[in-house]
């Protein structure tokens, strides 16, 4: 008989962290934060139940520090991990670990985990199965003269890639014959230096694609469903910034053709929990399987918006041995669902990373709006990390209501103390193609600029007013901040509490 | 307080007095006004003027203030007189200055080094990200602030050069 968890640690942190906790804690099952030396005050440390150190706030030595996490994970006698998403979530050594130790790994099986991260390896188990794929090559490429005949079969434009890549590290666009050698030494190399792994392919270089992901989950009972795509084509240096659900692209009958396709793809390889089949689309709806995320996607929430499914309550009950509480005939996409990522960016200084503090915020209300976010009073953004802060979500009933809510929504949403991708998402809703749902991967390159607008009088005083006033703010914060820290420090408490002594004793 | 502000290529002179009712500015010297502002307390104000009414976010970074206005944003430079260096004049000297706050990752200079302008001299991360600084000018290395594995917030000086 399966039995739900009682305790699950959760090996990630910020916003995601967060996102878990919330479905342990409506699910009755007790949550375990682990954290760094940089996130001792973080969100995620207090709504957990139980939180153990795991060290510097070096990444290598905390969240990626698979042995001391599963330390911590059975001295809290956890029965299970959930990894999120980044950090050790697709790797198959941590999933490795946690089986050895007794713990389930809420994710799929360590085998299929390093299947699919591998780029050639999950191409050619893809192909096996009937899904279409990339024209390009099978097998790593051995020598130039390999490649150069390969690129002949295949036409240009052509993407060399990293087999083991991700995020655009190893990649290069080649348009002519002759810049072919020198882009694949100079892959070659950066694949060595990022991944330890200088193994490369090369596949055709599509034209103003969409980038579309079908959502899957699967039981240990055999059973595979499908929640509809999101459409992740907005992106800045291949990082997804705004997603959707449904794709304003995808015709009815291609929707169901790639849930289908992602579904038989899932079981040719015996996956379990949920997972993500990613699919490049071209202008002319041809769709070519792309890679499989083999874990929880930042983007997840659009999917539950329409659909109404809780994805983590499934991945928990579906690692707890249970099969996925609906079928497929029971859920449909209701509605569109949009999300922003707001990262700590400043799009006014050339995305630069942008950590700090968080002095204030005002996180926007009304109906059908969804904000996943670790921010907090006072919370310190560290620089350690990824800049994600936060999600923002919203849903209306058709498409055109969801933009105009979540243009409502973005200039109700105030961050105070960094900079966000706040502003630059403020802009992006005004752009008409976006507003029209008609873009492709290069839509941010090609239609986003921040727009030159002279203030008139009297704006332009109210303006200069306005900055006066809070930089005017911002100057006697600063004082005030030291004057704080000064008031609190540890001398003055004891001789404030011994002066209050006597009176105590007294009652 | 007192501040060199810029907008839209314009500068301009504010000052700025907190009174018993608010705050008395005064635009380039020009008449006093007083203002009818009010603190939304997270970045946000609404100001009304002659019965217009304005709302304004603003977020700022250092001297940098984006204030949004309906939608439109205006970039604001606004510099303290009190805080700006009286040092002032620095002839010949120029600096290479941390954009983000982050980690040194590299140095590729020594002090005393010729280096050539758009020469890439530091490598700084934060948030998994790389950022290069290069050489603004042409010249001699005279000083170098930092050393690999420093911490350092934006804006601070890491590189000092001596135009040639």
């Amino acid at each position: 008989m399966a039995k739900l968890f009682t305790k699950v640690l959760v090996a990630n942190r910020g916003e995601i962290a967060i996102r878990i906790i919330r479905a342990l804690q409506e699910m009755d099952m007790k949550a375990v934060a682990v954290y760094s030396e940089a996130d001792r005050s973080s969100a995620h440390v207090s709504l957990a139940d139980e939180a153990y150190l795991l060290g510097p706030a070096v990444a290598s030595e905390s969240y990626l520090n698979i042995e001391k996490i599963i330390q911590i994970a059975k001295k809290a006698q956890v029965d299970a991990i959930h990894p999120g998403y980044g950090f050790l979530s697709e790797n198959d050594e941590f999933a490795y670990a946690c089986e050895e130790a007794g713990i389930v790994f809420i994710g799929p099986k360590a085998e299929t985990m390093r299947l699919m991260g591998d780029k050639v390896e999950s191409r050619k188990t893809m192909i096996k199965a009937k899904v279409p794929v990339v024209p390009g090559s099978k097998e790593p490429i051995t020598s130039f003269l390999h490649a150069k005949k390969l690129a002949k079969e295949i036409g240009y434009p052509l993407l060399v890639k990293a087999s083991a890549g991700g995020g655009g590290k190893g990649m290069r666009v080649v348009e002519t014959p002759h810049e072919l050698k020198k882009s694949i030494e100079a892959a070659s190399r950066e694949a060595k230096s990022a991944f330890g792994d200088e193994r490369i392919y090369i596949e055709k270089y599509l034209a103003n694609p969409h980038h579309i992901e079908i959502q899957i989950l699967a039981d240990s009972h055999g059973n595979v469903v499908h929640l509809y795509e999101r459409e992740c084509s907005i992106q800045r240096r291949h990082q997804k910034v705004i997603e959707e659900s449904p794709s304003p692209f995808i015709t009815p009958a291609l929707r169901k053709k790639m849930c289908q396709i992602a579904m038989r793809a899932a079981k040719s390889v015996k996956y379990l929990n949920a997972g993500t089949f990613e699919f490049l689309v071209d202008q002319k709806m041809n769709f070519y399987f792309l890679e499989m995320n083999t874990r929880l996607q930042v983007e997840h929430p659009v999917t539950e918006m329409v659909t109404g499914v809780d994805i983590v309550k499934e991945q928990l009950r579906i690692a707890s041995g249970f099969p996925i509480s609906f079928k497929q005939n029971e859920v449909n996409q209701y509605g569109h669902a949009f999300e922003c990522r707001i990262y700590a960016e400043d799009p006014l200084n050339q995305f630069l990373p942008c950590p700090g503090k968080i002095i204030s915020y005002r996180i926007p209300q009304g109906p059908f709006v969804r904000i996943d976010s670790y921010l907090q009073h006072g919370a310190n953004i560290p620089m350690e990390y990824d800049p994600l802060i936060g999600k923002l979500c919203v849903w209306g009933f058709d498409r055109e209501e969801a933009v105009q809510r979540l243009t409502r929504v973005l200039k109700e949403f105030v961050i105070h103390g960094i900079r966000t991708t706040l502003i630059f998402h403020r802009q992006v809703v005004k752009i008409p193609k976006f507003i029209q749902g008609r873009y492709d991967t290069h839509f941010i390159d090609k239609e986003f600029k921040f727009p030159k607008v002279q203030p008139k009088q009297p704006l332009k005083d109210m303006l200069l007013a306005v900055a006066a006033v809070d930089a005017f703010k911002k100057r006697k914060k600063e004082i005030s901040f030291v004057e704080e820290e000064f008031h609190t420090s540890p001398w003055l408490q004891q001789a404030r509490s011994e002066a209050l002594r006597p009176f105590f004793r007294s009652l | 307080m007192i501040f060199n502000a810029k907008i839209g290529g314009s500068a301009h002179e504010v000052k700025i007095i907190e009174d018993q009712h608010g705050y008395l500015l005064s635009i380039d010297n020009k008449q006093a006004f007083h203002l009818d502002v009010i603190d939304r307390l997270t970045g946000g104000y609404t100001l009304l003027v002659n019965g217009k009414s304005f709302d304004f976010a603003v977020e700022s970074k250092d001297t940098e203030f984006a204030v949004l206005s309906r939608g439109n944003l205006f970039l604001i430079d606004m510099v303290n007189q009190k805080t700006v260096s009286v040092s002032g004049v620095q002839t010949g000297i120029e600096k290479i200055v941390a954009k983000m706050p982050g980690k040194i990752i590299k140095i590729f200079a020594e002090v005393g080094d010729q280096v050539k302008k758009g020469q890439g001299l530091v490598i700084m991360e934060a948030m998994k990200m790389e950022n290069e600084l290069k050489a603004p000018v042409s010249g001699t290395v005279t000083a170098i602030h930092v050393k690999v594995g420093d911490t350092v917030d934006a804006g601070t000086d890491l590189v000092m050069i001596e135009a040639s």
